[in-house]
C-alpha cells in the first residue's frame, strides 16, 4: 500500500468531478460534481495525513472542516436551485441565459 | 497544557473587532425574532452600523500590538491585516447605509439581509488575517457562502436567482480547486498547515508539485478578485444581484481577496516568487485591457461598473506583483481611495434606480436639471475612478504607476496608462450625458423624475452615504497625506512583508534568511 | 513496491503479509467501486441513478478513509455526506424533478469529447506530478487508535478559531437557506412600488423598448 495509489485515486476522482462540472446540464448534477471535487480533496488530505503526518493528523482535522462546509454549501446550493426552479420551472443550465454580455 | 496557559497563548484579544460584529449579528437576529419584523426595520441598520463602526474603532487599538500572532499561529493580526480589516468593515458600513431603503423597497426582510451581510464581513475580515490553510478555507467559505445568499436574496426575480446559481456553481468549483492546491501544499510540506511553516519546510522540493499547487491556488484567488480569465461570473452576478451587494462584492470582497493573495503568495510561495509574479502580471494585463475595453460597450450602469471593477482590479494587481515596499503601499493606498469612490458611485446608482426603476446609462441624460446632488456625487466619483487630477483616484493611480516605474515594470505601467485613458472615456461619457444635455433631450425616466423624499425610512442613510463618500473622495485627493502615511506604515510594520522585501537586491540572500 | 513499504498502524491481525494483502484487495475493490460510481454520477442520463451512485461514492470513500486510519472522518463522512448531503440532494431532485427532456444542442458531443480529453490531460499531469514528487514519508509516532482524541485536542487548541468561525458559517447558511427556499407570503402587493422580492431595476429588454412581453 502506498501513498501514491491514494493520490492517484484522488486525482482521478477530481478529474471526473471537473468533467461533470463542465458537461452537466442539470444544475443538481453540477452540485453533485462539486461534491465529487471536495471528496477528492478529502481523500488527498487524509492520505497525506496518514503517510506524512501520522502523529499530528492535521489532515484529518482539515477533512472534518471540509465535510462540514461542503454540507453547508450543498444546502445553500439546493436552496438556490429550488428558488430558481420556482421562477423558471427548469433546472437546465442552458436555459439560464437571461444575463448575457 | 492547562487552561490558563492555553488561554494566554491564544491571544484572543486580537479578534475583538470580529467578535463585536458577531455579537451584532446575534443582536440583530434575536432582536428581530423578539420584537418583530416591522420594528426591526427601524433599528437594525443603525445597530449594524454601530457594530461595524465600533469594530473599526477597536481595530485602531490593534494597530500597535506587540504580539500579532494569535490562536497558535492560526491568525495574524499584523498592521497589514488591520488595514485590510478596516477597509472591509468600513466598506460594509457604507453598504449597510445604502442598503436599508433598497431592501425595504424590494419588500424583503431587512434583518436577515443585514445578518448575512455582516457574516460576509466577518468572513472577509478573518480572511485578511488568516495565517493557516484551514483558517483560510473556513474564512473564504464564510465570505463566499454569505455572498451567494446575498446575491440570490431577491428570490422572486429570475435574474437574481440566475446570478446566485452561477455565482454558487463557479464559486464552489473554484474553491474546490483552491482546496486541492492547499491539500498539495499540506502534502509537499509533509504535514504543515501554517503558512510560515509550509514555506520553511518546502525549501528543497522539485518544481512540478509546487507549481501545480501554485496554479490551483491562484485560480481560487483570481476568482475572488475577478481577474480576467476567471472573471466570467462578474458581469452576470453584478447585474443580477441587489445593488448594495454589488457594492460590497466590488470593494469588501475584493479587498479580502487581495489580502489573501498577499499573505498566501508572499508567505507560502517564496521559492516560486518569480513564477507567481509572472502569472499575476499576465492576469493584471489581461484584466486591465479586457475590463476597460469591454466596459466601453456596456449600456447598463451596473454592468459598466462590473467591467470597470475588473479593470480596477488589474491596476491594483500592478502593486501586488512588484514585490517592493512602494508597490504594496501603493496597492493599499489605491484600495483605500477605491473604497470611497466606488461606493460613492454605487450609492448614487442605488438612489437613481430607487427613484426611476432603471439603471440604463442612456436614462441618465439630463439628470443635472432634476437632481444636482446625484449628478455632482456621481460625476466626482466616476471622474475619480477615471483618474482625473485633483481627485483621490488620480493620486492613487500616480502612486501605483510611480511604484511600478521605479521597480522597472515598464510594460505594466504603460499598459496601465493606456487603459486608464480608455477608462476615462467611458466614465466621462456618463458625466457628459448627465450634465450637458439640453432639457428637451432628457430621457423619459428623468422627465418623470420624482422629488426625492428624504423623510422616507432608510433615505437619510443614503444621503449620509452620498455626502460622506463625496466629501472623502474630493478631499482625499488634496489631503491624501494621512492615507498615504497609513498605507506606508502598514507595510513597513508588517513582519511578513519586511522579510519578503528586504532581500530583493540579491535573490540568493532570501534563501539564507528563510533557512535561519 | 520499491521498498518504501509503510506499515499501517493500528492493524495487527494475522501476519503482516496477510494484513497487507487484505488491505490491498480492499483498496482495489473500494477504488474500483468509487471510480465506477463517480463515472456513473457524471455520465448516466437519469439523475436519480446519479444521486444513488453518489451515495456509493461516499460510502466507498468512507471505506478508503478507514484504510487510512481515519475512523472518525470515515464516520463523519457516512453521517454527513450519506446521511445529510445525499438525502438533501435526493429531496432536491424530488422537489425539482419533472423529468424534463432537455432540448438537444447541436454538437454537444464535441464539447464532451474536448472536455473529456482536457480532463484526461489534467489527470496525466496530476499523475506525473504525484509519481515524480518524492514525498517525505514519515516513520515517526503515529496517532493510530487515538486519532479521535488528537482531533479533539486540535479542535480546541490550534484549530479553535476555524472551529468557532465554522459555527457562524453554519448558523448563517441555515438561516439563508431557509430564507431562500421558503415560500414567501407577499402580504401588501400594492404598497410596494416594484413587484416585491425583485430587483428595482427593470430587466434590460423591458427598459429599452416599451414593456411588450414581461418575464414569467
Amino acid at each position: 500500500m502506498q501513498l501514491e495509489y491514494f493520490l492517484l485515486l484522488a486525482a482521478a476522482l477530481f478529474c471526473i468531478g471537473i468533467y461533470g462540472l463542465v458537461t452537466s446540464r442539470n444544475a443538481i448534477r453540477v452540485l453533485m460534481s462539486i461534491e465529487l471535487l471536495l471528496n477528492a480533496v478529502n481523500l488527498n488530505l487524509l492520505a497525506f495525513s496518514n503517510y506524512l503526518d501520522p502523529a499530528g493528523i492535521k489532515g484529518q482535522v482539515f477533512g472534518v472542516f471540509v465535510i462540514t462546509i461542503a454540507a453547508a454549501e450543498s444546502a445553500v446550493g439546493l436552496a438556490i436551485v429550488l428558488s430558481i426552479y420556482r421562477n423558471r420551472n427548469t433546472v437546465d443550465m442552458e436555459q439560464f441565459n437571461l444575463l448575457k454580455w | 497544557m492547562d487552561f490558563t496557559t492555553l488561554s494566554a497563548q491564544l491571544n484572543a484579544s486580537t479578534i475583538i473587532p470580529e467578535g463585536i460584529i458577531v455579537l451584532t449579528i446575534l443582536v440583530i437576529l434575536v432582536g428581530d425574532l423578539i420584537l418583530g419584523r416591522s420594528s426591526s426595520v427601524q433599528w437594525s441598520p443603525y445597530v449594524a452600523i454601530a457594530g461595524l463602526l465600533s469594530s473599526v474603532a477597536s481595530l485602531f487599538f490593534q494597530w500597535d500590538v506587540a504580539d500579532p500572532i494569535a490562536f497558535l499561529g492560526g491568525f495574524n493580526s499584523d498592521a497589514l491585516s488591520v488595514l485590510f480589516r478596516g477597509i472591509i468593515a468600513l466598506s460594509s458600513a457604507v453598504t449597510v447605509l445604502m442598503s436599508a431603503r433598497y431592501v425595504e423597497q424590494a419588500g424583503t426582510a431587512l434583518a436577515e439581509f443585514l445578518a448575512i451581510m455582516l457574516t460576509a464581513t466577518v468572513g472577509a475580515m478573518f480572511l485578511s488575517g488568516a495565517n493557516e490553510l484551514v483558517m483560510i478555507f473556513v474564512a473564504l467559505e464564510t465570505l463566499s457562502i454569505s455572498s451567494y445568499l446575498l446575491t440570490g436574496y431577491m428570490k422572486r426575480d429570475p435574474r437574481s436567482n440566475e446570478a446566485a446559481l452561477k455565482y454558487l456553481l463557479i464559486g464552489a468549483a473554484s474553491s474546490a480547486i483552491f482546496l486541492y492546491g492547499s491539500s498539495l501544499l499540506y502534502g509537499l510540506s509533509s504535514g504543515e498547515t501554517r503558512l510560515g511553516a509550509i514555506a520553511a519546510s518546502i525549501s528543497s522540493v522539485e518544481d512540478l508539485g509546487l507549481i501545480i499547487a501554485l496554479v490551483f491556488v491562484i485560480a481560487g484567488i483570481a476568482f475572488k478578485i475577478a481577474a480576467v480569465p476567471f472573471h466570467q461570473w462578474t458581469p452576470d452576478v453584478y447585474e443580477g444581484s441587489p445593488t448594495p451587494v454589488v457594492a460590497f462584492l466590488s470593494v469588501g470582497s475584493k479587498a479580502a481577496g487581495f489580502a489573501l493573495a498577499i499573505r498566501l503568495l508572499v508567505t507560502a510561495f517564496p521559492l516560486v516568487a518569480d513564477q507567481w509574479q509572472f502569472v499575476l502580471s499576465a492576469l493584471a494585463i489581461l484584466s486591465m485591457v479586457l475590463g476597460n475595453v469591454v466596459a466601453l460597450a456596456q449600456t447598463s450602469m451596473k454592468r459598466m461598473l462590473a467591467y470597470s471593477s475588473i479593470g480596477q482590479a488589474g491596476f491594483v494587481m500592478i502593486g501586488l506583483v512588484l514585490g517592493t515596499e512602494a508597490g504594496y503601499a501603493s496597492m493599499l493606498f489605491y484600495l483605500l481611495v477605491y473604497l470611497f469612490m466606488n461606493l460613492g458611485g454605487f450609492t448614487c446608482i442605488i438612489l437613481f434606480s430607487l427613484n426611476t426603476g432603471t439603471d440604463e446609462i442612456s436614462e441618465y441624460s439630463g439628470l443635472y436639471q432634476k437632481d444636482p446632488l446625484i449628478t455632482l456625487a456621481l460625476s466626482i466619483c466616476l471622474l475619480s475612478l477615471g483618474g482625473i487630477p485633483p481627485l483621490a483616484g488620480f493620486f492613487g493611480k500616480i502612486y501605483l504607476f510611480w511604484a511600478g516605474w521605479q521597480a522597472g515594470a515598464y510594460g505594466l505601467v504603460i499598459i496601465g496608462l493606456l487603459t486608464s485613458v480608455v477608462s476615462i472615456y467611458y466614465y466621462i461619457r456618463v458625466v457628459k450625458m448627465m450634465v450637458v444635455k439640453e432639457p428637451h433631450e432628457m430621457s423619459d425616466a428623468v422627465k418623470n423624475y420624482p422629488q426625492t423624499r428624504w423623510n422616507l425610512p432608510g433615505m437619510r442613510p443614503i444621503q449620509v452615504a452620498i455626502v460622506f463618500t463625496l466629501v472623502t473622495t474630493s478631499l482625499a485627493g488634496i489631503l491624501s497625506n494621512p492615507l498615504f502615511t497609513l498605507a506606508n506604515n502598514s507595510v513597513s510594520r508588517t513582519e511578513m512583508l519586511r522579510a519578503a522585501i528586504a532581500p530583493t537586491p540579491t535573490e540568493t540572500v532570501s534563501l539564507d534568511t528563510t533557512a535561519q | 513496491m520499491n521498498g518504501l513499504e509503510v506499515q499501517l498502524p493500528g492493524v495487527d491481525f494475522g501476519t503482516m503479509g496477510l494484513a497487507e494483502g487484505v488491505q490491498f484487495v480492499s483498496f482495489i475493490l473500494l477504488g474500483l467501486m468509487m471510480v465506477g460510481a463517480a463515472l456513473g454520477v457524471v455520465l448516466l442520463a437519469n439523475i436519480v441513478y446519479s444521486a444513488f451512485l453518489l451515495g456509493v461514492v461516499f460510502v466507498s470513500l468512507s471505506g478508503l478513509f478507514i484504510l487510512l486510519n481515519a475512523g472518525f472522518v470515515a464516520a463523519a463522512q457516512i453521517l454527513i455526506y450519506v446521511g445529510a448531503v445525499n438525502v438533501l440532494i435526493l429531496f432536491g431532485i424530488m422537489l425539482v424533478n419533472k423529468s424534463e427532456g432537455f432540448s438537444t444542442i447541436e454538437n454537444a458531443w464535441l464539447g464532451k469529447v474536448v472536455t473529456g480529453s482536457v480532463c484526461t490531460g489534467l489527470f496525466a499531469l496530476l499523475g506525473t506530478m504525484i509519481l515524480s514528487t518524492s514525498w517525505s514519508l514519515s516513520d515517526g509516532l503515529v496517532a493510530g487508535e487515538d486519532a479521535t482524541i488528537v482531533i479533539g485536542k486540535h479542535l480546541f487548541s490550534d484549530f479553535l478559531l476555524p472551529f468557532e468561525v465554522a459555527s457562524v458559517l453554519l448558523l448563517i447558511a441555515l438561516l439563508g437557506a431557509i430564507v431562500l427556499a421558503r415560500r414567501e407570503l407577499v402580504p401588501d402587493e400594492d404598497v410596494a412600488i416594484a413587484p416585491p422580492l425583485t430587483l428595482p431595476e427593470r430587466p434590460r429588454d423591458l427598459a429599452q423598448a416599451a414593456p411588450q412581453d414581461s418575464l414569467p
